[in-house]
């Protein structure tokens, strides 16, 4: 199984591992970023970062005492870059509704690989934006036709993609792996 | 549930919003009417039971790495900040600094070729 996290998700993560090794409180939505990373690691599900949060992280490298959790956290997560029809379909996300940088991390789920470009597409996108989750929910049928449309005209392996679960980390409950 | 939602005129935030400034004795009336959100709410707590204790062996494993060297709050973080000054920022201030330091977006990212035998999802 993949799981993307969106740049709120990681920052939650990273956040809540800062306050844990700072000996401080953490809030609730850090107490369920933290528990999906490690709930997810555990399960060897395999996660993945958004190019931007990748970019972030290594922004804060040089700064020495950061260096153990911003490793921990890039050696347990991958990044997910855009494939072939990505733009195409990030367009089509668009005309649902979706603002520019979730059609963007929508579309990526699906038109998204590591740079061992084994695979293509993830299984679940990760993050606490209710109202993109419910949007999505709102608008699966309709999205799904687009996409199957789509697939008709694409060749393999990218006729085979198809669209990711949107889901907030506290309602992840089961996890599995070897999807 | 969350087709019907969409077929409110308003949105779950607006609902929120107004929740949260109402009186406590308009919201017993509402939890009254509405007796679900209590079952909702005790699902939630249960939820983050499990996950504060989770985290509870995370905060171990990480206390184990940094040894006696812990994180102070006057370590150098972004922008200037210390990690304490970056934690009492707001939210949203704290996701505008995220943005700001992340140089690059997905669209700026070339399009890559997968394996002709990539696996799909």
């Amino acid at each position: 199984m993949r799981c993307l996290l969106d740049k709120v998700t990681a920052r939650y993560t990273l956040e809540g591992m800062l306050r844990l090794a700072e000996g401080r409180k953490t809030t609730d939505a850090e107490v369920f970023s933290l528990s999906f990373y490690r709930r997810a690691l555990l399960n060897r599900i395999d996660l993945y970062i958004l190019p931007q949060t990748q970019s972030f992280l290594k922004r804060l490298e040089h700064l020495s005492r950061y260096v153990i959790l911003i490793q921990r956290f890039l050696t347990t997560t991958q990044v997910l870059y855009p494939t072939r029809y990505f733009k195409r379909w990030t367009r089509r996300v668009h005309e649902y509704g979706f603002s520019k940088e979730d059609s963007e991390v929508l579309a990526l789920a699906t038109f998204g690989s590591s740079l061992d470009r084994d695979f293509i597409g993830i299984h679940t996108v990760v993050t606490f934006d209710q109202s993109m989750i419910n949007l999505w929910n709102a608008k699966q049928a309709e999205i799904y036709k687009r996409l199957m449309n789509m697939r008709h005209n694409l060749n393999p392996p990218y006729c085979n993609v198809s669209l990711p679960i949107v889901q907030n980390p506290q309602h992840i409950v089961n996890l599995k792996d070897g999807d | 549930m969350q087709t019907n939602v969409f077929t409110l005129p308003v949105s779950l935030e607006q609902v929120a919003a107004l929740i949260k400034r109402m009186h406590s004795q308009d919201r017993q009336k509402l939890l009254a009417m509405v007796p679900e959100l209590a079952l909702d709410a005790i699902k939630h707590k249960d939820l983050l039971d499990d996950a504060v204790q989770i985290v509870e062996k995370f905060k171990q494993e990480l206390i184990e790495e940094f040894g006696d060297q812990t994180l102070s709050p006057d370590e150098p973080f972004l922008g200037g900040l210390t990690l304490g000054q970056y934690f009492e920022l707001a939210e949203v201030e704290r996701a505008k600094l995220w943005d700001q330091f992340s140089t690059i977006t997905i669209s700026d990212q070339e399009e890559i070729e997968v394996n002709s035998d990539a696996l799909s999802a």
